[in-house]
């Protein structure tokens, strides 16, 4: 467990999640628009990441009604939305 | 509105119908049960059925008298037959979780839910699939899940068949029920094993319950 030091490095751990995840690169997530429609994340492969960041930052992330779950950035959000806080960016 | 009041109808109509008969098997499904109890202290426990067995599933469920896979939650999905099962079930006093697939972020949240429950949670295999095909979604949410995996199947000696979603069958009331739980299955990490080996431990009980309810079987 760890503790989220700036908005870079929340943002790292998330592609490196969701590389492993979705079994593609580092490079290839980070352009990626829609990870749905480019690398088929599903609801299951969306929860691995959850789940992998929040045993990372020993955090609980908390997904509401309307939140987009499709990009690294809408996760970055969702993410720093749970963490409650503002990230030194 | 209308629909949640047609789901309370329906569903106080299926826990009426399902309370009279016979069921075969039980006394080994109760042994089972109590057998995969034990090992539940240490790992989760997640049952799986065939979406064809649902509604004999919640008939077992009143005429058991018993929550019969111990006191294990049951996904529900967001549909008017899935609304019908939450309200049955729930008469009996059986917890359930919802399952929201048709909103993104309400899945996400509902399957992060489904993987951190910890009592067991029974689920159908190819609801939102091919018809008597587990699902590899469902073989994935068990990896996420980890665990045991149990195969559940149902069968009512009459039933009807609904062409609702092409798959439902209907016990009619007081129609005897044979039920077998099947052997565990344990996670694989290559998901097309694993797969295989949750349709094989289903289609093996789907036999051993139909060899059940077979005339002349007591």
């Amino acid at each position: 467990m760890g503790s989220v030091s700036s908005e870079s490095e929340l943002k790292d751990s998330i592609v490196r999640a969701l590389a492993i995840e979705l079994k593609v690169s580092y490079e290839s997530i980070l352009s990626a628009r829609s990870l749905r429609d480019e690398f088929k994340m599903d609801s299951i492969a969306a929860v691995n990441v959850a789940f992998a960041v929040e045993e990372e930052f020993g955090i609980e992330i908390e997904i509401n009604e309307g939140d987009r779950f499709d990009s690294v950035d809408d996760i970055v959000g969702i993410v720093r939305r749970s963490l409650g806080l503002e990230l030194a960016r | 509105m209308f629909s949640e009041l047609a789901s309370q109808a329906a569903g106080a109509a299926i826990a009426a119908a399902a309370k009279w008969g016979t069921v075969r098997g039980l006394g080994a499904a109760h042994a089972r049960v109590q057998d995969i109890a034990l090992q539940q202290s240490v790992r989760k426990v997640t049952y799986y059925y065939f979406y064809s067995d649902v509604l004999a599933l919640v008939f077992l469920n009143y005429r058991a008298q018993v929550a019969l896979c111990g006191n294990a939650v049951s996904v529900c999905g967001d549909t008017l037959v899935g609304n019908v099962i939450r309200v049955a079930l729930e008469r009996f006093g059986r917890r359930t979780l919802p399952f929201r697939f048709r909103d993104r972020a309400l899945a996400i949240r509902d399957v992060k839910a489904m993987v951190s429950e910890p009592a067991p949670i029974s689920i159908s295999a190819d609801g939102l699939g091919r018809a008597g095909v587990v699902d590899e979604g469902l073989a994935r949410l068990l990896q996420s899940r980890g665990g045991v995996a149990v195969p559940v199947s149902v069968r009512a000696m009459h039933a009807a068949s609904l062409s609702l979603a092409g798959r439902l069958t209907i016990p009619l009331p007081g129609a005897a029920l044979s039920v077998v739980i099947g052997r565990n299955v344990l996670s694989r990490r290559d998901i097309g094993e694993f797969t295989a080996e949750l349709q094989a431990a289903i289609l093996a009980a789907s036999i051993a319950a139909d060899a059940l309810a077979a005339p002349g079987q007591k």
